[in-house]
């Protein structure tokens, strides 16, 4: 006998012990009473893969402002912000501002918000991806998805999130392509895994057809958000220091040198860039706060300004980028930010040089985006669903 | 039940038992309960990571659990006293050829016993297997031949040796 076989006969019995059903019991409750992150990652989870169930589409977002040359560089306060309609409206050449100018303008306009009072913090919004897909021929399919999330302000209350995956169809042009491919309703995408030594490749199936709004209950006690690492309350969201130094100091407490999902390697500007737009883009937290975190951005390296971009919602925002490095390629993520009002308006990633799994990625192309519609607080109660 | 526990609790059904064994034959029955609540609490956690199948993963989670958080003083005790019972249970029952086996599965180290663990008793690939000690498939291939030598050859070297002994030096020597 083969000695793999051999072993394989020796296997002790005892291995085999079933779990006792009070063994059972606790493990899972001790399991499932553990704090989950709220899911508010997607837009970085999706680039290697998985946790993408109402993935996305992709529009690619285009970025031309007229930009000046020679001028003087205006002061952050006195220059005037080229808005959506006055761009479009004036023949003038829009002045581009540096990144660091876009965002100070941004934390100056977020500080004339005010206090609101209401029962729940409410954000909602619609992700998109893109993906490669197609056996006879190889096409792009864009999915969609829309989410809502409600925190309850009281410590004793039930904080929501319920979302919905759209559906997923040929892009723009892609049609006669996916009509070649046998008009398939139904695709596999390859993604890759980063792991300890290597990555490895696993398939996700995608759909064409939208599936019914799905929700859960979020907060763990009182903890509902991750924010650094760490879950986090209402109460301590409210409470974070006013200063972006203060700011910048209690956030990089929770970097540890990797990524706020993974263990894959993370350098602390780059993660700081995540954290702090996560924070910004649906997180309740004061004026002040939103603010000294626009600061914290614009002290970071390697941010440069897009100028005016349309988002996918065909909303007109600033940009910023910052240039980072996953398995799948050098990609950019993009913050659209309205400086009128210091809002996040949209979260994407676009890519300049895909690799592997998104080889087909033309620089240029939005792979993920996660736009938020509405942050507001309310008394409305989280809409459940059936 | 959210749909998120329903899965969760399927998964759970599915793999528990099998990482339980996995982690008995690595650490022993006296700290396998407690990694393996450990590696369901973090697999909970991280939910929208677990790939499908999910036991590669698990087992994965299972061995950083069983490095970072068992005093490794209390894993050598619990693994002595497994490797023990490999030998000495049920002797009645076990035939000669078996006790060969395991006692020369004794005799190995750690990482080679893992290796053909994962293989013959987890019935894993060598790319699943290769997932969970975070090696390459090539290079598990390699270290998995090495490892089956050593087992052919320590089934030769010592058939008749008497397993007390031999697992009682184990474990002296780890303690």
């Amino acid at each position: 006998m083969n000695p793999m076989d051999q072993l394989r006969a020796a296997r002790p019995a005892h291995l085999d012990t079933p779990v006792s059903e009070s063994t059972r019991a606790a493990e899972l409750s001790r399991a499932m009473s553990q704090a989950r992150p709220v899911r508010r990652w997607k837009i970085a989870k999706p680039v290697w893969g998985l946790g993408l169930a109402g993935a996305a589409a992709a529009v690619t977002a285009v970025a031309v402002a007229v930009t000046t040359t020679g001028g003087t560089t205006p002061s952050p306060t006195a220059v005037a912000v080229p808005s959506a309609t006055r761009s479009t409206q004036s023949t003038q050449p829009v002045l581009r501002l540096s990144a660091k100018q876009v965002l100070l303008v941004a934390a100056e306009s977020s500080l004339k918000a005010r206090e609101e009072s209401g029962a729940y913090w409410y954000v909602e919004g619609v992700s998109g991806s893109a993906d490669q897909v197609g056996t006879a021929v190889r096409y792009l399919v864009h999915s969609t998805g829309s989410h809502r999330l409600w925190v309850a302000r009281s410590p004793k209350g039930e904080s929501w999130f319920v979302d919905q995956n759209l559906g997923t169809k040929p892009a723009p042009g892609a049609e006669d392509a996916w009509k070649q491919d046998g008009s398939p309703k139904k695709w596999t995408v390859d993604m890759l895994k980063p792991g300890a030594e290597g990555s490895t490749k696993v398939s996700r199936t995608i759909e064409a057809k939208a599936g019914k709004p799905f929700g859960n209950p979020i907060n763990i006690g009182d903890k509902v958000f991750d924010l650094a690492g760490r879950n986090v309350s209402v109460a301590e969201l409210q409470s974070l220091p006013t200063t972006a130094d203060a700011l910048k100091k209690r956030l990089l407490k929770g970097y540890a040198g990797h990524g706020t999902e993974s263990n894959a390697p993370q350098d602390a500007d780059a993660w700081l860039y995540q954290v702090t737009s996560g924070l910004l883009s649906e997180m309740p937290v004061k004026p002040a706060v939103r603010a000294a975190a626009y600061q914290v951005l614009a002290g970071l390296d390697g941010v440069r300004s897009l100028g005016e971009v349309t988002d996918p919602l065909g909303r007109k925002g600033q940009g910023i980028a910052r240039t980072e490095k996953w398995v799948t390629g050098t990609f950019e993520r993009q913050l659209l930010v309205d400086p009128e009002t210091g809002v996040l308006l949209t979260d994407q990633i676009v890519a300049v040089h895909g690799i592997e799994t998104y080889a087909w990625a033309k620089p240029g192309t939005t792979i993920f985006w996660t736009s938020t519609t509405e942050a507001s607080w309310t008394d409305k109660k989280p809409v459940k669903p059936e | 039940m959210t749909d998120d526990s329903q899965r969760f609790t399927t998964m759970y059904d599915e793999c528990r038992q099998r990482v339980w064994a996995y982690v008995v034959s690595q650490a022993g029955r006296q700290v396998a309960d407690e990694v393996v609540s450990e590696t369901f609490a973090i697999a909970w956690r991280r939910f929208d990571d677990v790939p499908d199948p999910a036991l590669p993963w698990l087992l994965g989670v299972a061995r950083n659990v069983l490095r970072d958080n068992i005093r490794a003083e209390i894993r050598r005790e619990s693994l002595a006293g497994e490797l023990r019972a490999w030998t000495e249970e049920d002797h009645a029952e076990q035939v000669a050829e078996r006790l060969a086996v395991l006692k020369a599965m004794t005799s190995l180290t750690q990482d080679e016993r893992e290796l053909l663990i994962l293989v013959a008793w987890q019935g894993l690939t060598p790319r699943d297997a290769a997932r969970v000690v975070g090696c390459s498939p090539t290079a598990f291939r390699v270290r998995l031949h090495r490892a089956r030598k050593r087992l052919v050859q320590a089934m030769k070297a010592a058939p008749t040796a008497p397993s007390q002994s031999r697992v009682r030096n184990l474990s002296e020597e780890w303690s």
